[in-house]
C-alpha cells in the first residue's frame, strides 16, 4: 500500500506544471543526459551498437517533446522513461539473441558471460535488472519508468535475479 | 551465490566511453522526409537520392533569424546518426564523410529566411553505407552556428 502511494506521488511529481524551463535549460538538461542515458540503454541491451540507436531515438524523442521537458519536474526520470522503453522495443525487435559487442573489460570471461546470460532473458527483465543495479532505483521509481504495478517489479526482479542466478551456476 | 557477476557488468556499464555521434543535437525532420529515409535504403541501383530539410530549433522568429544568419556563413552541419558522419565544408559543393570518403552534392543549397532545403545526390549507396540500416540512421541533422571561419561541431 505503502508504495503505491509512493508510486502515485512520484507520478504526480513527474507531470506536476508548476514550472517552466527556458530553452537554453531544456538543451542543457538533453545536452548533459547524453552519457548516462548512453550507458543505460548499454546496460540494458548489452550491445554498443543498439545502445547508441536506442539513445539516439530517446534523444530525438527528448527533442520532440521539449514543450513537456519545459513543465516536467523530473526530467531525469521522464528520459529514464523514455530511454528504457526505446531499449525494450529494440531489444524486441530483435530475432537474434546471441551476446552483443566487445568487452573492454580487462578479463572478459565474466563479463561476457554475463551478457550472454543477459541476452536470453525477457527485455522487461533485462530492463527491470537494469534500474534496480545499474540505476539503483525502488521498486516504486521502477514502476514508475516502466508503467508497471510495484509488485510486479518485485516479483520479476526477483525471478529475473533467480533466472540470473541458475544460468550462472551453469 | 551472490550478484558480483551482475554487479561489476553494470559498473562496467557506467564507465562505457560514449560514442561522439551522441555529441550531436537531433533536430525532428517533416514526415515526408522520413519516409524517404528508409526508401533510400532498399537499394535504387546504387542511386541515393536523399532530400534533407533543414529547420530551425522552434518557430519563433530569434531561432529563424539565427538559422538565417547561420546559414549565410555558409556554415550548415549534416551528421549522419551512427558510424558515419557527414562534415560541412564551404563552398556547398560537396560534403565529407569524416572517414574520408566524398560524397557529391549535385544540387545547390536553397536556402530561404527561415530553413534550408539541402539536395544530396549520392553516386552510390555505398558512400551512404550499405546497409539500409545505415540509411535510417540519417536523421539527425544539425545546424551549426559559428563565428565565420571556424564552423565545428557542436558538443
Amino acid at each position: 500500500m505503502y508504495s503505491r502511494v509512493m508510486q502515485i506521488s512520484l507520478a504526480a511529481d513527474m507531470s506536476r506544471t508548476s514550472i517552466r524551463r527556458s530553452d537554453l535549460e531544456i538543451d542543457t538538461i538533453i545536452r548533459d543526459a547524453r552519457p548516462w542515458l548512453y550507458r543505460l540503454a548499454l546496460s540494458i541491451t548489452s550491445s554498443p551498437e543498439v545502445a547508441e540507436d536506442v539513445a539516439q531515438e530517446a534523444l530525438i524523442r527528448a527533442t520532440r517533446s521539449r514543450e513537456k521537458l519545459r513543465n516536467i519536474i523530473e526530467p531525469r526520470a521522464w528520459l529514464r522513461s523514455v530511454v528504457v522503453r526505446c531499449a525494450i522495443t529494440a531489444l524486441s525487435q530483435r530475432t537474434d539473441v546471441s551476446g552483443f559487442g566487445e568487452t573492454t573489460n580487462n578479463d572478459p570471461t565474466d563479463s561476457m558471460a554475463v551478457r550472454q546470460i543477459l541476452c536470453r532473458m525477457e527485455p522487461m527483465d533485462r530492463a527491470i535488472l537494469a534500474l534496480a543495479h545499474f540505476e539503483e532505483l525502488s521498486y516504486a521509481e521502477i514502476g514508475l519508468s516502466l508503467d508497471i504495478p510495484v509488485g510486479t517489479v518485485a516479483s520479476r526482479l526477483h525471478a529475473a535475479r533467480e533466472a540470473f542466478r541458475k544460468e550462472w551456476r551453469k | 551465490m551472490n550478484l558480483d557477476p551482475l554487479d561489476a557488468y553494470y559498473a562496467e556499464c557506467r564507465v562505457a566511453p560514449v560514442p561522439e555521434s551522441l555529441l550531436v543535437q537531433p533536430l525532428p525532420l517533416p514526415w515526408w522526409v522520413r519516409l524517404l529515409i528508409p526508401l533510400g535504403g532498399l537499394g535504387f541501383g546504387g542511386l541515393v537520392a536523399i532530400l534533407l530539410v533543414l529547420s530551425p530549433h522552434s518557430d519563433s522568429q530569434q531561432a529563424g533569424a539565427q538559422a538565417a544568419e547561420a546559414v549565410s556563413r555558409a556554415q550548415l552541419g549534416l551528421v549522419m546518426r551512427g558510424s558515419e558522419q557527414i562534415e560541412p565544408v564551404r563552398g556547398k559543393s560537396h560534403v565529407r564523410f569524416l572517414n574520408g570518403s566524398q560524397l557529391s552534392v549535385a544540387a545547390g543549397w536553397l536556402v530561404p529566411a527561415s530553413e534550408a532545403h539541402i539536395t544530396i545526390h549520392a553516386t552510390s549507396s555505398r558512400q551512404l553505407g550499405t546497409s539500409a540500416r545505415t540509411i535510417r540512421r540519417l536523421q539527425v541533422l544539425r545546424m551549426l552556428s559559428r563565428a565565420p571561419g571556424g564552423s565545428r561541431w557542436i558538443a
